[in-house]
């Protein structure tokens, strides 16, 4: 595993922040677009992306593997105590098998996307408290 | 039984079954590392801070940060192994 230096965390964890932000920005062009598989796929990138910046804020390291979304999403709802980060991380990835899939409508991703919406504010905050210390 | 019979077990060079000579640094990073995930609960490890022979004991003394969870933060931690056994002889948390 490779470490980041201190110094260079904040600043990947930033840009994986606002690759975040702009993965969720496009997810209403999608919409519009009637691509529920697009949608889908932007907010996956949105949460995996916002997790990445949370992992590098904190340890400094990067996420090499799906599995270890999984893994992560675990450990925050273990050391928070919100099921909900579990949850719509849950949600989120089936959005990502949406994209090969094609099983959900335009509005099942559109409610999906209210939850994902909060999960990715929650990791947002993780981030912006482990860059300000 | 086969644990009492496995530390019987001498090597020519003095070595038993379950212990090993620590003659290089990255050995006894290896050691102190897996001790402090099997027994410190870190989860996490962040950088190796010293490891030399420890003038006073001539064991090998590692010193490095480590986290027990994603969300906490790093603590500096000192582990002692014993060179001739591999055996970690003294841990402790030095600081949060």
């Amino acid at each position: 595993m490779t470490f980041v230096e201190p110094i260079h965390r904040k600043q990947r964890a930033r840009a994986y922040l606002d690759q975040s932000l702009e993965y969720f920005e496009n997810t209403p062009n999608a919409f519009e677009d009637g691509n529920p598989e697009k949608a889908g796929e932007f907010l996956w990138g949105s949460v995996a992306t916002a997790l990445k910046a949370v992992v590098m804020a904190k340890k400094g390291t990067e996420i090499r593997s799906h599995s270890q979304f999984w893994e992560i999403a675990q450990e925050l709802t273990r050391e928070t105590g919100d099921v909900s980060i579990y949850e719509s991380h849950k949600e989120a990835n089936s959005l990502r098998s949406n994209f090969y899939d094609s099983r959900l409508s335009l509005d099942d991703v559109k409610n999906s996307s209210k939850k994902i919406a909060e999960l990715v504010k929650k990791l947002i905050g993780l981030t912006e408290n482990a860059v300000k210390d | 039984m086969i644990i009492f019979l496995l530390t019987q077990f001498v090597y020519a060079d003095g070595e038993t079954a379950l212990s090993q000579t620590v003659s290089d640094a990255r050995k006894a990073i290896e050691i102190a590392r897996d001790y402090a995930a099997r027994s410190m609960r870190a989860s996490y490890w962040g950088d190796v801070l010293e490891c030399e022979i420890d003038k006073q004991t001539n064991d090998w003394k590692v010193v490095f940060a480590a986290s027990p969870g994603l969300l906490d933060p790093y603590y500096k931690c000192e582990i002692f192994v014993d060179p001739n056994t591999g055996s970690v002889k003294r841990a402790r948390r030095i600081e949060r």
